[in-house]
């Protein structure tokens, strides 16, 4: 038992980080219908960011998740300008294509600037614990899971409480109608995106203390995020988080219990439970927009 | 004019002359690749080719120029059969990969463990990678299109795992050795044979009446539907074909190779060159996969030895150019030059 | 015989009225094609215009050019003197133009409320909006009753009333309508229509709408535009329109029914 509720908090602190990872990608997607395939090697930028300013110019990454969050929404917006704008409202292979692209030059660039080796941020309190009820996180999870929430608490604020949020989700929900009332569609876009990018930065910037990454790692966080939002339906927060949870909990679950085969069936699982849940479910376990064919 | 009438004033047709401004702008290169149009003189091309191709070992090639070719070979029957499913259904299979893995681990496991020689194998890697297909396209080609290709990566990325994790079974990472067979010029053949089967079959696809069942459900797939169209049937159709030829090749490339483990019957870059082949030469056309393919190795080849970081580099931003400038590809663009070229003839002859 | 004659006499007809939007020469198009080859058209102050004509014969494609969704190519449009042509939505609803779209333009999963706040979304003072809000649900009771339903969930007639009432949060001059009547039942339609009377006569807005439903489009309307592939084929007032033998036969398919 004992056993038992600590592997359900390992759970939920990796699901926190999911949480976040794959809010990044649904707004993006949810938006404007753009699949981001770089997605997670954005997620490895931003953890490379703060191993670089923690190894370099000894910041701590806490200290430097705004910077790095205001270089990811530049970043992203940036990209979105530029490169992704061309391809939205293109056949989705288009941006695909494109994103994929994106992604593989990252990882070029990655492996080239940082080599293979997994890295870890390590910082003072890399070796601490938090001891909470008996049980135990190491400090930098703890500190992933309380910046994530705190981060996805702000997200939520920010899409339902500003008058931005309430462009984006009009933007999303009708786009004739969006720029029927004066909304600045390619505006909303670049917002979107750098949120989102900001949001997968700060997640790498709080995975890079809590455990190893390297350059390759990239494709697993996109897969995972995606299977996530597809779980949980696109363009519901709730059901992101929720559905983040699930795979987390699965993954510490199938780690420690079948530990055999379990630490390296993260995404078998999750896919076998987005196969199932799109069967059962076809839009995702909270509703949401439909993702099958309607036919 | 009193305002008890409306006026009315017939809607004026377009100046003649207009029409004959246009013709004379007609440029010489739409017209020479209207004249690649013409059937008859692109199966003579064919042939031709093929001729060409089958006597070339004959004059004595070296290995590596023999390795090259069916190099290229091999892609054509890659992007030719992902094509099918990805161009002519418009579900596009980011994890087409799979099926590679799949042949290539179907040929090792039989080989291994049941002691077969490789050849008794080849018809069971299509047979795998068929009912992988069924199994995993029925309820993932229910799924929207972008949702479908990442569903896909999911699958390619779960295989791989695993691969992986039964180690027992598949020899996890230390992967699988095959006896090897090195005459290169046997493998010149088999894929020319492969590349030439597809090739015909996807010309063959495109006229016939389930090609046409695919392109409805590309353009329209409700509709097609409702048109009496078993959208499903032929979605699936194209998908296990896609599937099995791929298992097909997979098989083949691991005998050639001699030696399989996860990491390269499962790799990513046969995503990115697929992706990069098929939408240089033209995603949905007939010859666009064989054309980018051989472009794209014939490049790849010249520029670079291993597919390493400047690989990945160079080819995301290659891929990034092509879907900003080239999104329909050679051949598509080529295509549009033909129609193009087509309606002016049209115009001519209807101004005369 | 050139089209600009009879614009001339219908403003001779009614001194001191001048044109709220003028519109001359418009030519426009998607990709390639032009679609528009020069249309001219005028809206009076306080007029219901009302455009008819078949399928896909460009009557869209005039307002999506009037509102800075495509490129117009070639041609100008005047808002009370004002060169307004290449004006985007912004600056159009600043202006006091609005457009209520042919294709659904509600937000689904906001309620009817947010719905008609965004129409104001270029007023930051929230003050206003609410001010404005409340007169909109004034205007369209049946609407302040669902206030609070999600917008996806009303019914036809509701979802053309909330986009028509949002078009009005930012007080425009000129609304452009394209095809209100779509999807509604006759009872509907003329209830609609009544209201878009009710609204010019109590707010002085001008209307400039589009009407597949030809015939009870016209009736509303004071003057009427015939729009075939891409031209003005016909003008005049609306029963005059509706009273011409060719047009009720090749338009309205009146000659069929009755
Ligand atoms: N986005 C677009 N891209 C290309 N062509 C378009 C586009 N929108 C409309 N068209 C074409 O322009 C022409 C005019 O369309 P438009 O929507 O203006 O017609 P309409 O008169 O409003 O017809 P309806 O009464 O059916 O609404 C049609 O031939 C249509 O196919
Ligand atoms: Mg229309």
């Amino acid at each position: 038992m004992g056993q038992l509720s600590q592997v359900v908090l390992d759970g939920i602190v990796l699901g926190g980080f999911y949480a976040l990872v794959a809010q990044g990608l649904s707004l993006v997607f949810g938006v404007m219908g753009v699949l981001n395939l770089a997605h997670g090697e954005c997620v490895l930028i931003g953890a490379y960011l703060a191993w670089t300013a923690q190894h370099y110019l000894g910041v701590d990454p806490l200290i430097a998740l705004p910077v790095i969050m205001a270089l990811g929404f530049g970043f992203g917006w940036v990209l979105c300008r530029t490169l992704v704008i061309r391809v939205v409202e293109r056949p989705p292979l288009m941006s695909l294509l494109l994103t994929f692209g994106i992604g593989a030059v990252a990882q070029g660039v990655l492996l080239k600037l940082f080599s293979s080796t997994p890295r870890v941020t390590t910082t003072g309190y890399s070796a601490d614990v938090v001891s909470i009820f008996g049980l135990t996180i190491p400090t930098p999870r703890a500190f992933m899971l309380l910046g994530a929430v705190v981060i996805l608490v702000l997200t939520w604020a920010l899409l339902n409480r500003t008058r931005v949020g309430r462009s984006i989700q009009a933007a999303a929900q009708n786009k004739a109608a969006a720029r029927v009332v004066g909304i600045d569609i390619a505006a909303v876009y670049a917002i979107a995106f750098g949120i989102g990018i900001a949001l997968v930065f700060a997640g790498g910037t709080l995975l890079g203390s809590a455990q190893g990454f390297y350059p390759f790692l990239g494709p697993l966080l996109t897969m995972k995020a995606f299977a996530i939002v597809v779980l949980g339906g696109v363009g519901r927060m709730t059901g992101t988080v929720l559905a983040a949870m699930v795979v987390g909990l699965i993954e510490t679950l199938l780690a420690s219990y079948v530990p055999s085969v379990g630490t390296g069936l993260g995404i078998a699982a999750a896919f076998i439970l987005v196969v199932v849940v799109l069967v059962v479910r076809p839009n995702g376990i909270s509703g949401g927009k439909q993702v099958t064919a309607g036919v | 004019m009193s305002s008890g009438t409306p006026t009315v004033s017939t809607p004026g047709a377009p100046p003649p002359q207009k029409a004959a401004q246009r013709l004379s702008a007609a440029p010489v290169r739409a017209l020479a690749a209207s004249r690649l149009a013409d059937p008859r003189l692109r199966a003579g091309l064919f042939a031709a080719g093929l001729a060409a191709l089958l006597v070339t070992p004959l004059f004595g090639l070296n290995n590596s120029a023999l390795l090259l070719f069916s190099t290229v070979f091999m892609w054509i029957g890659l992007t030719s059969s992902w094509n099918i499913i990805s161009g002519f259904t418009g579900y596009v299979d980011f994890g087409h990969g799979v099926f590679f893995g799949i042949g290539g681990y179907t040929a090792g496991l039989l080989v291994t463990h049941l002691e077969m020689p490789f050849w008794y194998t080849v018809p069971f890697a299509p047979v795998f990678g068929f009912v992988f297909a069924l199994v995993v396209g029925y309820p993932l080609l229910r799924l929207r299109g972008v949702y479908f290709s990442i569903a896909m990566l999911g699958a390619f990325m779960a295989m791989r795992e695993l691969a992986l994790v039964f180690r027992d079974f598949t020899g996890g990472s230390g992967g699988i050795i095959f006896e090897a067979v090195i005459d290169r010029t046997l493998f010149y053949y088999v894929f020319l044979g492969v590349a030439v089967i597809v090739v015909l079959g996807t010309v063959w696809l495109r006229r016939s009446q389930l090609g046409s069942s695919m392109l409805a459900v590309r353009e329209n797939e409700i509709g097609a539907e409702a048109r009496g169209i078993n959208t499903t049937m032929v979605k699936l159709t194209a998908f296990c074909v896609a599937g099995s030829i791929t298992a097909l090749i997979g098989s083949l490339w691991a005998y050639q190779t001699a030696f399989i483990d996860p990491a390269i019957m499962f790799r990513d870059v046969l995503l990115i060159n697929l992706a990069l082949m098929v939408t240089l030469g033209g995603l949905g056309t007939v010859w666009g996969p064989a054309l980018g393919a051989t472009v794209f190795i014939l490049l790849r080849e010249t520029l670079w030895e291993t597919e390493g970081e400047d690989f990945l580099v160079f080819f995301g931003v290659a891929l990034i150019v092509v879907v900003l400038t080239l999104p329909k590809g050679i051949a598509g663009s080529l295509a549009d030059r033909v129609h193009l070229a087509r309606a002016r003839r049209a115009g001519k002859e209807e101004s005369r | 015989m050139p089209i600009s004659e009879p614009e001339a006499e219908v403003r001779r007809d009614e001194p001191g009225q001048r044109p709220l939007l003028e519109v001359r020469g418009l030519r426009a198009g998607y990709r390639g094609v032009d679609i528009l080859h020069g249309v001219d058209l005028t809206v009076g102050q306080g007029e219901i215009v009302c455009v008819v004509g078949p399928n896909g014969s460009g009557k869209s494609t005039v307002f999506k050019a009037l509102y800075g969704l495509i490129d117009v190519r070639e041609g100008s449009v005047l808002l009370d003197g004002e060169d307004i042509t290449d004006y985007g939505p912004q600056r159009l609803l600043t202006t006091g133009i609005a457009l209520v779209p042919q294709q659904p333009a509600i937000f689904p999963s906001m309620t009817v409320h947010e719905n008609i706040e965004l129409g104001m979304y270029l007023e930051r003072d929230r003050g206003k909006i609410r001010g404005r809000v409340a007169e909109v649900f004034d205007l369209f009771p049946k609407l302040a009753a669902r206030r609070s339903q999600q917008a996806g969930t009303l019914s036809g007639g509701e979802r053309r009333a909330l986009e028509i009432g949002r078009s009005l949060m930012l007080r425009p001059r000129l609304v452009l309508m394209d095809e209100p009547s779509v999807g509604l039942s006759p009872v509907l339609v003329r209830e609609v229509f009544e209201q878009l009377r009710e609204l010019r006569d109590a707010a002085g807005l001008t209307f400039l709408m589009i009407e597949q439903n030809a015939k009870s489009g016209l009736e509303l309307s004071d003057r009427g535009y015939v729009i075939e592939r891409g031209r003005v084929t016909y003008s005049g007032a609306g029963s005059e329109l509706l009273g011409d033998d060719e047009v009720r036969r090749t338009f309205l398919g009146v000659g069929k029914d009755d």
